[in-house]
């Protein structure tokens, strides 16, 4: 499946803007080419039929995996690469990569843009003076609509939900998709953390309100199936229209 | 300001295809007059900048190849201003099945919103719905290349 990634720069000239977007994208294809579950030629497909052995591949998919088995830990098992069977470690790579796009945008001297990948998206210091970056969730339940807007700067923003391809998020200590919410969105300091902790929440269901709002560093806004919002303390920070609802 | 858009296949892709259209948004009305814009497929990058004459340049509507998917042919058609998209409709998607009907109704304002609604004023970006119909990114392409032709 493609999917849709944009940027957005706002401070840099055209050269030093080529040469950014050209680093950052030659990244996103390397990674691609490596962790993609859909090329049965990538590393991980062959790691994960066993044809080659974790010292053959790129230290990255050490890297990957080993912060992975942290996650499923700090996650109660809800975050698990093998959750749908074979190896899957999409759900952090695709924030991760992101991640290290937005540092390769920043090494160029980008201190303010927005990469949106599939509706995960990572902002850096604000669009311009006197503002920051307003990202819009989508309704669950309506995809034309949005169900609240978060205004952030330097911070990730993921959104976890079943609707747009399936029941997709399952629960990997029953193996049954996950039912009980609608979506999950994660403001955090990056967005590899919290698109993993995204998907996590999802799979999940009602336990996710008591974990997430234990958890240090990020905010969080749940729709349940029933349609109702529910939001950590701290989120009505970045939407202060919450506040008055 | 520089605005990227790129439809490609990251992990999940099954399809490996890349894109970017690099535009200059123009402040608070579509009909001002562009900026100097570029764009490039990103799998030339040696591509030389396309200068654009200062006249607002007319509307031009590209039809995007109809691709095939398993619910259905998906096209879109992409409005252009200059090298900037302004518009983004779909002229053929799936409907005749249930699961088609929802895509058909909710995926498409999405990926238009996306592109469109990150050059307004209010929204920068949309977090959620992580379409992926590869269908359409594919008609879009198909749509973006034709333009850069």
């Amino acid at each position: 499946m493609g999917m849709a990634i944009s940027v957005d720069i706002r401070d840099l000239d055209e050269t030093s803007a080529d040469e950014a977007m050209g680093e950052a994208f030659a990244w996103l294809r390397w990674v691609d080419a490596t962790f993609s579950t859909y090329q049965d030629a990538s590393e991980i497909s062959r790691l994960g039929r066993s044809e080659i052995c974790l010292a053959d591949c790129a230290p990255e998919v050490s890297f990957v995996l080993d912060t992975c088995e942290r996650l499923r830990t700090a996650t109660d098992g809800y975050f698990d690469v093998r959750a749908n069977g074979a190896l899957d470690p999409s759900g952090f790579v695709k924030g991760w990569s992101v991640e290290v796009a937005s540092a390769m945008l920043a090494e160029h001297g980008s201190t303010s843009h927005c990469i949106n990948a599939g509706g995960d998206v990572r902002v850096r210091g604000v669009p311009e003076p006197g503002r920051l970056w307003n990202i819009g969730v989508v309704h669950p339940s309506d995809r034309t609509a949005l169900t609240t807007v978060v205004s952030v700067s330097d911070a990730g923003v993921a959104t976890s939900g079943s609707a747009e391809r399936g029941e997709h998020v399952f629960d990997p200590h029953t193996g049954a998709p996950a039912t009980d919410l609608l979506s999950v969105t994660i403001v955090g300091p990056g967005i590899a953390y919290a698109d993993a902790y995204a998907t996590a929440a999802f799979a999940m269901g009602r336990r996710a309100p008591d974990w997430l709002r234990d958890l240090p560093n990020h905010e969080s806004y749940v729709v349940d199936a029933g349609g109702f919002a529910w939001w950590t303390e701290g989120f009505v920070h970045y939407a202060p229209a919450l506040d008055s609802r | 300001m520089k605005r990227v858009l790129a439809a490609f296949a990251l992990t999940i892709a099954g399809l490996y295809f890349v894109v970017s259209f690099r535009s200059t948004p123009v402040k608070s009305s579509i009909a001002a007059p562009p900026a100097p814009t570029r764009s490039a497929a990103a799998t030339q990058p040696e591509s030389t900048v396309a200068p654009v004459a200062a006249a607002p340049p007319a509307d031009r509507t590209i039809d995007g190849p109809t691709i095939w998917n398993q619910y259905g042919p998906v096209q879109v058609a992409v409005t252009f201003q200059g090298k900037r998209i302004t518009n983004i409709s779909t002229l053929q998607m799936p409907s005749d099945h249930p699961r088609s009907q929802y895509i058909s109704q909710t995926v498409a304002p999405w990926l238009k919103q996306e592109v469109l609604q990150a050059q307004s004023a209010q929204i920068d970006s949309v977090s959620g719905a992580t379409f992926t119909s590869e269908a359409y990114a594919q008609s879009l392409q198909g749509a973006i290349d034709k333009a850069n032709a």
